[in-house]
């Protein structure tokens, strides 16, 4: 395959992981935020400290890196889920920016300059295959009790809790898993690029991210890939437009969010049943507009 | 047997105390009637039973057990449940997925058996299903499952609140004025169908309700607040004779 097409397609892949732990915690159980460029930072460079500076092998390195992200967002969590509003929200986009700052004068990582020479463990395979795990696991939780809580916490918060649900737990579990894939798309970004500077991490990912999301559909996993590719590819097909591509891609949101505000899926999902209901649907008109022409 | 049990329940809200010394008792399997006028202090009540609100004074115990001031789901687990006055529906779920979110008291699979789909997981979740659609089944809501509950009628709505309460398999459910806005033959419909319940699921049952003939008719014994303190209580006849009820809620003569 080319190598720019490969190219587009990890960097959409990298953004599909974290869209995928945002789609969780955004989508499913109804919190905003605007730090998740901070998590996959604390999961990038958690990763590639353990391949650069321990030799650790790829895998594990990412694992790693999902558990440090997972762990800080637990505190984060913990101090800021029980309050009520968007106060959470808020909280997230200071984390974010507090950990951009921080890695900034950290020169261990090489600080605002930079740090290269990371190695490119990344590819298409690997990428491919733990999206893949990544959206399986995903489906499996949004199908279970814990997803039907989540999914309630976000539909009416004091009717979950009187139905028997920690809505606090919850909140809490699902920032940590959203973390978690935000940390492993760091991972997978650091030995893409062989280079990390916590410019790559500013407040601009993060909504971007959120941006993926909804333009995909809030509660729909079929969505956020859907929107993980058309969004992450967008740019780079009309680079031909050079400094314009931008305003068509904040054109294409806009119109997205004003002829769909639910999203291109909006809470709809691409399953083998779905599928053939659509078709059978579609049948069905075509064979009352035929009947109504006879 | 008392299976409820309120004393000297206190609760202010600043300055305002919205209810005062609250003595109250709820028998094992009866179905029992709190009224008074409006802002007596009804719903505080409900919201400090299923511990939406924290108790500024005295005691509740449920079952023997002290409840007070625990969280609203540790109180929902132990088998105390509640509609709302304003229903409070999952709006956006359909009718089986609102009552499938509640049936879940006997599923206790962890979140990695349902990240990886483990036997134990899909064997509970079978069941969950089963459950779900019983009861769908008896509550006369199975033809609707699919329905998106906001779509649903009124009085439908009322009776997926209801649905979705029994799915907890609770010990004691309050409803919270369940006839607001119905005409007298759905209030006649909900009556048999709150006596019912009680029969098949072998529950306690309180309710506020303004519709004197709901309350009247099916509640064995009947608590009157008025402006946060009680004012009588007894069984229907010697509520309905209670001169200190009728001044309540008539007003005196002359």
């Amino acid at each position: 395959m080319d190598a720019y097409i490969q190219g587009i397609l990890i960097l959409s892949g990298i953004n599909l992981m974290a869209v995928l732990g945002l789609s969780l915690l955004t989508g499913f159980t109804g919190l905003f935020s605007f730090g998740h460029a901070g998590f996959m930072a604390i999961g990038g460079y958690t990763a590639a400290a353990m391949t650069v500076k321990y030799h650790m092998p790829f895998i594990p390195a990412l694992l790693i890196g999902a558990i440090a992200a997972s762990f800080v967002s637990a505190i984060i969590g913990a101090l800021t889920l029980k309050l009520k509003g968007d106060y959470f929200c808020i909280a997230t986009l200071g984390f974010g920016e507090a950990t951009r700052l921080i890695l900034d004068n950290v020169q261990y990582f090489g600080g605002a300059r930079g740090w290269p020479g990371i190695p490119a463990y990344t590819n298409l395979t690997n990428v491919v295959i733990i999206n893949i795990i990544a959206i399986v696991l995903l489906a499996n939780l949004i199908r279970s009790k814990h997803g039907r809580n989540m999914i309630a916490v976000r539909e009416e918060e004091l009717a979950s809790q009187i139905a028997g649900i920690n809505v606090f737990k919850y909140k809490l579990i699902s920032l940590m898993i959203s973390a978690a894939y935000a940390g492993i798309a760091g991972g997978l970004m650091a030995h893409y690029m062989t280079f990390l500077q916590p410019k790559m991490f500013a407040l601009t990912k993060s909504t971007e991210l959120t941006i993926i999301v909804i333009f995909g559909g809030l509660g729909s996993i079929s969505g956020s890939v859907l929107g993980a590719l058309v969004l992450t590819s967008l740019p780079e097909i009309l680079r031909a437009f050079s400094n314009w591509r931008l305003v068509i891609y904040g054109l294409a949101v806009i119109i997205i969010m004003i002829t769909r505000p639910e999203g291109l899926m909006g809470g709809y999902e691409f399953t083998p049943q779905s599928m053939k209901k659509l078709f059978s649907n579609l049948k069905g008109k075509r064979l009352k507009s035929s009947e109504g022409r006879e | 047997m008392n299976l409820l049990e309120m004393k000297n329940v206190t609760k202010r809200f600043g300055g305002l105390t919205a209810v005062s010394s609250v003595d109250f008792e709820i028998e094992k399997g009866s179905i029992t009637g709190l009224i008074g006028p409006n802002g007596a202090g009804k719903t505080t009540i409900f919201n400090l039973i299923t511990g939406v609100y924290k108790v500024t004074e005295g005691k509740i115990t449920f079952d023997g057990k002290d409840i007070t001031n625990k969280e609203p789901y540790m109180i929902a687990d132990m088998g105390i449940t509640r509609t709302f006055q304003n229903i409070r529906l999952f709006k956006k779920l359909s009718v089986y997925e609102n009552v499938l979110t509640a049936c879940q008291y006997n599923a206790n699979y962890s979140l990695f058996e349902a990240m990886l789909y483990l036997p134990r997981c899909r064997k509970q979740e079978k069941q969950l299903k089963e459950q779900a659609e019983n009861l769908l089944e008896i509550m006369g809501l199975i033809d609707r499952k699919d329905f998106i509950a906001n779509n649903l009628p009124y009085g439908l709505q009322r009776r997926l609140e209801i649905a979705r309460a029994l799915s907890l398999n609770p010990k004691l459910l309050l409803l919270d004025e369940p006839a607001a806005g119905m005409n007298p033959d759905e209030t006649a419909q909900l009556m048999n169908l709150i006596s019912d319940i009680r029969k098949k699921f072998d529950l306690s049952i309180l309710i506020i309700d303004h519709h004197m003939d709901l309350v009247m008719g099916i509640c064995e014994k009947i608590m009157v607040l008025n402006f946060g303190c009680k004012l009588a209580e007894g069984t229907p006849i010697e509520i309905q004779s209670n001169p200190k009820v009728i001044e309540a809620y008539l007003g005196v003569e002359g």
